[in-house]
């Protein structure tokens, strides 16, 4: 089956047809939002709200992008709310400690990649906790193209941004990682 | 645009190589259906804080709190503004009612 037979059958509501979407895309998607988000349960959830939005408005899809490059889109969305979403509700906790719940996690707590091999996981928290302090275009940007391995092309599409801004991006974002990085092994000595 | 050195970046980006994609469960789907399943039916409300309905939500409890200073505060200008009035209605009868009997009210201090 090819991408548009799979569109077609996927505005028709075909539920075979979303299955095997949801089958071929799952693992990206969730690597993809679980890099954004340092969080596997709330990678977890903005998957499979992906595939929700994906399932629910297929059905204005334009065509105008690929079908993979519209999912990472919306991954990217759904992750980056969630990020959102997170800073209010730490606002709000720092400004209203006694109404607002304590969260599971802990700020501070460096997220540990599962996919990581265990010798390099050390200097993999570092790196995942320095990002974490990124403005978010640049956290993006590095986060897509650095850690998760994407094409600047492919990239640029996700992100709706032209390779100019994209690379000014990543040089910005390598910067202040490594001003992150000196400042945090200053605090060590 | 000139690069800038970040061997520090350079030295952790190493330790990300061969960053293996993460598989979510078997049941992915299954549990996707149901959420589905239960929005369509209704049965999913759209996940916000847990625990926090209408009057709980931070945003309300916020909103309420800065209405009624704005109130406490529109009241409290409204009450000097009429005292401010009071007085000198007070000052100006008196200063009449001295006048109309050509007297002058004056201090003995």
């Amino acid at each position: 089956m090819n991408e548009k037979q799979l569109i077609e059958q996927l505005k028709q509501g075909n539920e075979p047809a979303f299955r095997w979407l949801v089958e071929n895309y799952r693992n990206r998607v969730f690597h993809t939002v679980l890099n954004i988000l340092q969080d596997t349960n709330e990678a977890e959830d903005a998957a499979q709200e992906t595939f929700i939005q994906v399932f629910e408005s297929v059905a204005t899809f334009k065509e105008e992008s690929s079908l993979s490059t519209w999912i990472y889109r919306i991954a990217v969305r759904k992750a980056l709310d969630k990020i959102r979403r997170r800073k209010t509700r730490q606002k709000l906790q720092k400004l209203l400690p006694w109404w607002i719940p304590e969260e599971k996690k802990s700020g501070d707590a460096a997220f540990q990649h599962p996919g990581i091999v265990a010798e390099n996981k050390e200097k993999a928290a570092i790196l995942f906790k320095a990002i974490e302090s990124l403005p978010e275009k640049q956290k993006l940007a590095f986060t897509l193209i650095k850690v998760q391995g994407m094409n600047y092309e492919e990239a640029c599409e996700v992100m709706q941004q032209n390779i100019k801004a994209v690379e000014s991006l990543i040089s910005r974002a390598k910067a202040n990682l490594q001003q992150l990085l000196e400042d945090y092994y200053k605090t060590l000595k | 645009m000139k690069k800038k050195s970040t061997p520090l970046v350079d030295e952790h980006l190493q330790s990300i190589q061969g960053l293996q994609e993460m598989r979510t469960d078997d049941f992915f789907y299954t549990r996707l259906k149901a959420r589905i399943l239960a929005r369509q039916t209704g049965g999913e409300k759209e996940k916000s804080q847990p625990g926090w309905n209408f009057p709980l939500k931070p945003v309300w409890v916020v909103s309420t709190l800065a209405l009624l200073l704005v109130v406490n505060g529109f009241m409290l200008l409204q009450q000097s503004k009429t005292k401010e009035t009071k007085s000198t209605t007070v000052a100006s009868s008196l200063q009449n009612f001295a006048e109309s009997y050509d007297q002058s009210i004056s201090s003995s201090y």
